[in-house]
């Protein structure tokens, strides 16, 4: 259980988080989205105490990370997968915090095994990994605890398709069993097929959230007749609240039965009657995405 | 790769020791030689130590191989060398970011300075032990048998072992400081020399003077037979240069925002 109550973080002048609240609960894995610079590296390093809140308050398990007896048996951090010591084996590192957590060293191994970084690729030195390496070794680091929580911050950065279909599965997994995930990204497609709940920040602020299911379909039913007239009328005369797309689509406020009784009702011919697969969330993240680079000169996300 | 191992992120009870100061320590020493970097550093500390035991054997005449002089001439040499593996042993955690994950599996911070301190004061005994067995090496070698070269061998140890430790620990005080390699490296070696000069060209400094100065500190216990006065000064100095840099850096460092 992770919960974000009223964080504001500023820095001189400048507001890096502005009043972020969210909770994360067992068995969901939750996307943190926002363009580059929106504060979700902020908001993350606010939650596992490497950073102070100017104001509100993070806990994890009920309490501040700091507090926590032995954070890394219940909290598994990735905050930035290139903060490794060049010159450390991948093997090295995660004996280090093998042993720093007191946990056996059969796991270094069985870690290097899951994330594909055994044999030789474990005796050569972090500074000679891929970026992809990179985040395979800090999710391993991650785990090495055996975290009930683990908190990600742009673990998909570097990783391959492939890749990203793995991580997938394994965090899937890891929320089945009842574990937490907060993973963060500035890409929307590399989270909305892996987050079961989404907040989304811009400007420091909470922008949206909610379940990935109702955001995604936030832009209600996508539907296309052969006849755009005889549709139009057949939704006005339904009194379902419509928008008129270029394409000569028109999204509609309303499920698709609603929709699908009118038009059988009036006899019109549909072509397509779909969910607009997370046009809304894209239509919402590319508008704040385009905002921030109008104004900010790191806004280039993607 | 596959998802077998992952966890049993389900819900059991949890409390979990904190890792002891021991522990802590001993990976704090693991760290200071698990790299190229680290490693390099203390065999070009052996490798002066070795060259000076020549040095030590070849120069002066019959009559000065004491294990009093070989000892402090080798101590002296390298004890140049601690503040840098004190700077380094703070320092890279920044410089390589891995304070970080550092701090993220131990967030208590002053746990992790404690265990470093700890693991400088390690090294700094086991470089000065061996700084030591040298001296002793060259002492046997080159010393006329007649007479002397073990006279007050006694008080040699302790001389050497504080030279090292107050060395390496005004590194890590500085590094602790700064937080940064460079700068540390810089000020720990420039600002002890600069204020040195300035004291005894500036007249009004000159009773302030042994007071503030670092740079005495090792010669004094080198050279033995301190007096009370010596060993006042060699606290003032410490506090001055080693107790405020690691109060003021352990202070920053509480507040400080880990990136």
């Amino acid at each position: 259980m992770i919960t974000v109550e009223h964080i504001s973080k500023r820095y001189g002048g400048t507001t890096a988080v502005a009043d972020v609240s969210f909770a994360c609960t067992p068995g969901t894995v939750t996307g943190f989205l926002g363009p580059n610079g929106a504060g979700k590296s902020t908001t993350l390093r606010i939650l596992c105490g490497l950073a102070r809140p100017t104001t509100g308050q993070a806990t994890i398990l009920g309490r501040p990370y700091r507090d926590l007896d032995q954070p890394a048996r219940r909290v598994g951090v990735l905050l930035d997968a290139s903060a490794q010591h060049r010159g450390r084996s991948g093997r090295e590192v995660l004996t280090l915090a093998a042993d720093t957590l007191g946990v056996p060293r059969e796991r270094v191994g069985q870690l290097l095994g899951l994330v594909d970084l055994d044999g030789r690729a474990a005796r050569r030195r972090v500074g000679e990994y891929s970026l992809g390496m990179r985040q395979r070794l800090g999710l391993a680091h991650a785990l090495i605890g055996d975290p009930e929580i683990l908190i990600l911050d742009e673990p998909a950065n570097g990783l391959d398709p492939a890749g990203i279909h793995w991580m997938r599965d394994l965090l899937g997994d890891f929320a089945r069993r009842g574990g937490t995930v907060l993973l963060s990204s500035h890409l929307l497609h590399e989270v909305e097929v892996i987050a079961d709940e989404l907040v989304i920040i811009s400007g420091g602020r909470v922008v949206a959230q909610g379940s990935a299911g109702e955001l995604l379909a936030e832009g209600g039913i996508s539907v296309r007749a052969l006849d755009a007239v005889a549709l139009l009328a057949c939704l006005r005369s339904a009194g379902l609240r419509y928008q008129d797309r270029a394409d000569g689509s028109f999204r509609v406020d309303g499920t698709a039965e609603d929709v699908g009784r009118a038009a059988a009702r009036d006899g019109v011919v549909l072509l397509e009657l779909r969910q607009p697969e997370g046009a809304g969330l894209e239509d919402l993240f590319l508008a704040l995405t385009a905002a921030q680079s109008a104004t900010g000169p790191n806004g280039v996300a993607a | 790769m596959s998802t077998a191992i992952t966890t049993r992120p389900v819900a059991r009870p949890t409390t979990y020791p904190p890792t002891g100061l021991g522990r802590l320590t001993r990976i704090e020493l693991r760290k200071a030689v698990d790299t190229r970097a680290g490693r390099w550093l203390l065999i070009a500390v052996a490798a002066i130590a070795i060259i000076m035991t020549g040095v030590a054997i070849l120069a002066g005449g019959a009559k000065d191989h004491t294990f009093h002089r070989s000892a402090g001439l080798i101590q002296s040499v390298i004890s140049v060398l601690l503040p840098v593996i004190g700077i380094l042993l703070v320092t890279s955690e920044w410089s390589q970011r891995t304070a970080l994950q550092t701090f993220a599996l131990v967030p208590r911070r002053g746990r992790i300075i404690s265990a470093k301190l700890l693991a400088g004061t390690g090294i700094s005994v086991v470089v000065a032990v061996v700084a030591l067995g040298l001296g002793a090496v060259a002492t046997a070698i080159a010393s006329h048998p007649a007479g002397g070269a073990w006279h007050n061998a006694g008080e040699v140890p302790l001389g050497g072992i504080l030279v090292q430790l107050l060395s390496l620990l005004m590194g890590m005080a500085f590094g602790l400081a700064l937080l940064s390699s460079a700068p540390a490296i810089v000020l720990s070696f420039v600002l002890p020399t600069v204020w040195a000069a300035l004291a005894s060209s500036i007249h009004a400094l000159h009773g302030v003077q042994p007071w503030l100065d670092s740079t005495k500190t090792s010669t004094y216990l080198l050279d033995g037979d301190l007096s009370a006065r010596h060993w006042a000064q060699i606290g003032v100095t410490t506090l001055i240069w080693i107790a405020v840099p690691l109060a003021a850096g352990l202070a920053r460092l509480r507040r400080h925002e880990i990136a």
